[in-house]
């Protein structure tokens, strides 16, 4: 122990006497270590840190396994009867998202989401609340009087923290609900929401005498299971039970498996491989960064190549020396951990504001107890991993072979640069790799922002509302309100057209639906096909730029009680009807509004986002099919700029409308692609800190290698040597070791780089054109870093150099 | 010995400036090397005898002066010139032999003719034929660390022969060799001589001035004194050293 302080303090005043070496060594680690500890402290929120409910590991979300996709949504009857029925679980819970204005006098209704809830979720997670209770079996079924239990975020913000809130009203949504609780900070559900959760309501109590039948799936179904019961168990009783069902009611459940999976699983699967990716990112990055301050200890230790000799002339082992050495390297690394920490916690800020909404716990990412234990621990193996090589190298002396040396008239190997010439080759492979991956990352972000999505998203600026029920209660009324306001819209200077969808195009919400066509045979059950459903008013096709390719679009001729019209898309046109003429044609969708003709044929969009190609879909009348949420696109060449006057022109029909939203289409557009080009910025960031890292090893490498070399260019001039063949020699050396680091670097990008291939889109993993890019770049940026040392080479006085020892 | 000059040197002078210090180096230095001449020249530590061979050797430039090196001015010349004239004219043989460690023998030798641009067969002929005169043919796939100083200094004598140059210029050749292996390096000079190379040596002892034929002595940067080979040799006895005993 007390050796190990002595190792300590000399290590301290060592340092302290190299100050310019530890400054350039502590900088570069505190880099590394700050990137590896800000992205671990994502990775440890995300994917590590146990959810925070009471045996996080026994709680289980379910899903649906239809014929054509997977969804985490249950029927009212398939949910009943799993709680019913499974042996293996303690409790079920169904929750749905939603959304509802808050009202008080005087104020602005504001909007918060929340989440409908049966009353099993409160004693399933086993979080007590701040203040009340969730709320009772009874007050969780229909007809009962409303109850909500609050957020403390909403209790603090809007009633102003009132202790006395517990049982009194609020104005949330259209009725007056009694605040039976009010939830601790923090507590959020269902997990998965972009936004905060700020209110619950029963879900029982909207679900009238649960009528809805076995086709409308719209609820998410958590269970917890019993002790002894493992998640095997459990699926083995859901395939029992789903199959059962399907007997029973074969209609809806032909073909439907009910799936479980882990509730933390399930919500971090998305985000899981991306995680990964970054986590190897910032690793090889702290890896450059070792092999870098590697390389600063072994030109040192050739500096301390006689204080060395000396330690071990007077007695001191091997093993003492590389303790002693090995002590320095973990002192600058733990300098440089408390200095990436500080980093960190800025870069941690910076990753949650700049994290796309989507990104499942980001409430819970920050420098905790386990980001603080990693940092501590990866600084210690860091110094470990650095200062192992050279302090083997410095403490293998030989002061007999060193003086006969000196004295033998040639000069000094290049064979004892290979050790450094070795970790350069690494750190050039290591920034392929990692370069590679960004571009790949880049390359996808670039072809995917180039795909035409199939409508004109310049120029154009939609509005989302929901019709208040208050005041427009029928399908009349809202269809009343749609076309007021589309004129109100349509009136406001430089406006050229108007349309309404229910569901914009990646706007992150759609309706499917089955179908059938009428004068064929009914798909069989289960094997019914999908297509997108959207309500479109007239003007939404000419609004948005989707071409009507057949026929014609949703006009004002289309009116309630008319005919049942339906504009469908190309490919739909394409996929069912083939050759045939669809106009005319009628299809039962099993939106339970019956037979629609189709009327016209428009262009394929891209629906659900820029990735997925374009689908069949449905395009209904809303004067036929009346929605009370609302998206009105306005185009105008001035449509970014118009926000105010729309809101203005909306509360002309509804003074208190609220309004939900106001984006471009292009912003929207753009929001579509938030965590693609997040886990860009993060690869690319990460790959120019290690391009950085590397450029500088190779400058230092060149720039040790020319001062070491000094004689021999002396040698190599008085021998007729000129400039260019000292630059050629220097540079060529670079070349050498960056031209087999692109090698090796290539060879693990072509077999690590398919890890990433559910992350890129229109390239495969092994894209030519970027491999051969980045090859550039970096050989490119080498000779640069190489030509100033060479070029210094050049400047060798060669009677000094001759001389030179 | 022809008659005509191959190295002229007029009113030199070579001046060091240190913070505020001017050292005089060489003073008014006066030279004229025949080709086929061998020049030795000689004085004590710190006389100026190296400066002067860094100049002729175009590793240095005068302060002042003329300095004609096969009938070219050298004043005037840049860096680029300065090594194509190192390369072509003049052969170097360090004290401390100055061999490249990663090159083999063989590249060792070859490295001057690189920087001449010869093709491959041509370097090949010229470094195994100056490796067969110094006797190290043998060990032209060796590494200089695998050899003796002696065998070194041979390397170096045949890196310094390989490109036909038309002077050598030895800067202490045998100082860091024992007496034998000195000794051995005088006669393989002095062979080189009589095939007719121009050598200036520079040396401090006064048993190998008797190899050259005519010996320049310095002091203080300037040339006190000029002997030739049969003056030499009387001063020696005169001395009472003991030539074969130096010898061993």
């Amino acid at each position: 122990m007390n050796n190990l302080l002595h190792d300590l303090r000399y290590a301290v005043r060592s340092l302290g006497k190299a100050r310019g070496f530890a400054a350039v060594a502590i900088l570069t680690l505190a880099f590394a270590l700050g990137a590896n500890t800000a992205i671990f402290s994502v990775v440890s929120a995300i994917l590590l840190q146990p959810l925070p409910f009471e045996q996080p590991h026994e709680l289980m979300l379910l899903s649906v396994q239809y014929p054509a996709f997977t969804a985490n949504a249950y029927s009212w009857p398939n949910y009943r009867d799993i709680r019913r029925q499974a042996k293996t679980i303690d409790r079920a819970a169904a929750y749905s998202s939603s959304q509802s204005f808050l009202y008080a006098s005087g104020i602005e209704p504001e909007r918060f989401s929340g989440a409908m809830v049966t009353h099993d979720l409160w004693p399933m997670l086993g979080v007590k609340p701040l203040l009340g209770r969730g709320f009772s079996e009874q007050e969780d079924r229909f007809g009962q009087p409303p109850v909500a239990v609050i957020s403390e975020t909403m209790w603090r913000r809007r009633f102003n923290a009132d202790p006395t809130i517990i049982g009194k009203q609020i104005r949330l949504g259209n009725t007056p609900k009694t605040v039976v609780g009010v939830m601790p900070p923090g507590f959020k559900f269902p997990l998965g929401s972009a936004q905060p959760t700020d209110f619950w309501t029963s879900l029982g109590q909207e679900n009238e005498n649960e009528t809805d039948g076995r086709g409308a799936i719209w609820m998410g179904v958590l269970v917890r299971l019993k002790d002894n019961a493992t998640r095997q168990q459990f699926q083995t009783e859901l395939t029992t039970i789903s199959k059962r069902i399907e007997q029973q009611f074969p209609e809806e459940n032909t073909g439907v498996r009910f799936l479980a999976e882990p509730l933390h699983d399930m919500l971090v699967s998305d985000v899981r491989p991306a995680l990964i990716v970054l986590m190897c990112a910032v690793g090889v990055v702290l890896l450059i960064g070792c092999a870098n301050v590697a390389n600063l200890l072994l030109a040192r230790a050739a500096v301390r190549h006689k204080e060395i000799s000396i330690r071990s002339a007077i007695g001191a082992s091997r093993g003492r020396i590389v303790r002693q050495l090995l002590v320095e390297s973990v002192l600058l690394s733990m300098l440089a951990g408390a200095l990436g920490l500080l980093l960190a916690t800025w870069g941690v800020d910076l990753l949650v504001a700049l994290a796309p909404a989507e990104i499942p716990r980001r409430e819970a990412i920050g420098i905790d107890r386990p980001v603080l234990l990693f940092t501590l621990a990866l600084s210690v193996l860091t110094g470990i991993i650095f200062g192992l090589a050279p302090a083997l190298s410095a403490s293998k002396t030989n002061l007999v072979e060193a003086l006969k040396e000196g004295s033998r008239g040639s000069t000094e190997g290049r064979r004892r640069n290979r050790v450094r010439s070795a970790l350069v080759v690494a750190e050039i492979a290591l920034s392929v790799f990692l370069l590679v991956g960004a571009g790949l990352l880049l390359r996808s972000f670039v072809r995917l922002s180039g795909v035409d999505p199939g409508y004109n998203y310049r120029n154009a600026i939609a509005l989302d509302v929901s019709a208040r029920t208050a005041v427009f209660p029928e399908d009349e009324n809202l269809v009343q309100f749609q076309k007021r306001a589309r004129e109100q819209l349509r009136a406001i200077p430089g406006v050229t057209s108007v349309g309404m969808a229910n569901h914009l195009p990646l706007g992150n919400s759609e309706n499917i639906f089955s179908f059938n066509i009428v004068g064929r045979p009914p798909f069989p059950d289960g094997q019914e096909p999908n297509a997108g459903f959207v309500a479109v008013s007239p003007g939404y096709f000419e609004t948005m730029g989707i071409p009507i390719l057949r026929g014609r679009p949703v006009t004002e001729q289309d009116v309630r009680g008319g005919q049942r019209v339906v504009v469908v898309s190309e490919s739909f046109a394409r996929q069912y009807l083939g050759k045939e003429n669809p106009l005319g044609k009628q299809v039962e969708i099993t939106d339970g509004d019956g037979v629609r003709t189709i009327v016209g044929v428009a262009g394929d969009i891209r629906f659900v986002s820029l990735t997925d190609p374009p689908k069949p879909f449905f395009y209904v009348a809303h004067s036929q099919s009346t929605t009370r949420r609302m998206q009105f696109v306005v185009r105008a060449p001035n449509a970014a700029t118009l926000g105010p006057t729309l809101r203005t022109a909306i509360r002309k029909i509804d003074r208190e409308q609220p309004i939900l939203g106001i984006r471009t289409l292009e912003e929207i557009r753009s929001e579509s692609l938030a965590s693609r080009r997040f886990m860009l910025v993060l690869t690319a960031v990460l790959a120019a800190l290690a391009l950085v890292l590397a450029v500088v090893g190779i400058y230092s490498i060149m720039s040790y290698t020319v001062t070491q070399r000094t004689s021999e260019i002396g040698i190599r001039m008085s021998l007729g040597a000129e400039a260019r063949d000292i630059l050629r020699l220097i540079v060529g050396q670079a070349l050498r070791l960056v031209g087999i680091g692109i090698a090796v670097g290539v060879l693990v990008a072509l077999v690590a780089t398919r890890v990433m291939t559910t992350l890129l889109y229109g390239i495969t993993a092994t894209d030519p054109a970027t491999f051969v890019s980045i090859c550039f770049i970096i050989g490119s940026i080498a000779l640069i870093a190489s030509y100033v040392p060479a070029n210094r080479a050049t400047k060798v006085d060669p009677l000094v150099a001759i001389r030179y020892d | 010995m022809s008659n005509e000059s191959l190295i002229q040197i007029e009113n030199m002078s070579k001046v060091f400036y240190t913070d505020e210090l001017e050292t005089h180096a060489l003073t008014n230095v006066h030279l004229e090397v025949k080709k086929g001449e061998y020049l030795s020249i000689a004085g004590p530590s710190g006389c100026g005898k190296s400066t002067l061979l860094s100049i002729l050797g175009l590793l240095d430039t005068p302060s002042s002066g003329s300095y004609r090196l096969n009938g070219e001015a050298i004043e005037s010349l840049g860096p680029a010139d300065r090594a194509r004239i190192r390369n072509k004219e003049i052969g170097f043989i360090f004290q401390a032999f100055n061999l490249i460690g990663d090159l083999t023998v063989y590249e060792n030798v070859e490295l001057p003719l690189t920087y001449r641009r010869l093709g491959a067969a041509d370097r090949k002929r010229r470094v195994e034929a100056a490796l067969e005169r110094v006797g190290m043919a043998h060990r032209m796939r060796h590494f200089p660390a695998q050899l003796s100083g002696g065998q070194q200094q041979r390397v170096a004598v045949a890196r310094a022969l390989a490109g036909e140059p038309a002077i050598l210029l030895a800067d202490e050749p045998t100082g860091n060799l024992d007496s034998k292996n000195g000794e051995a390096v005088m006669e393989l000079l002095r062979e080189l001589h009589r095939g007719g190379a121009t050598i200036c040596m520079v040396t401090h002892d006064p048993r190998f001035t008797r190899y050259a034929d005519r010996a320049i002595h310095l002091f203080d940067g300037r040339i006190i004194e000029e002997t030739h080979e049969r003056d030499a040799e009387v001063k020696l006895h005169q001395s009472g050293f003991d030539l074969a005993e130096a010898a061993g």
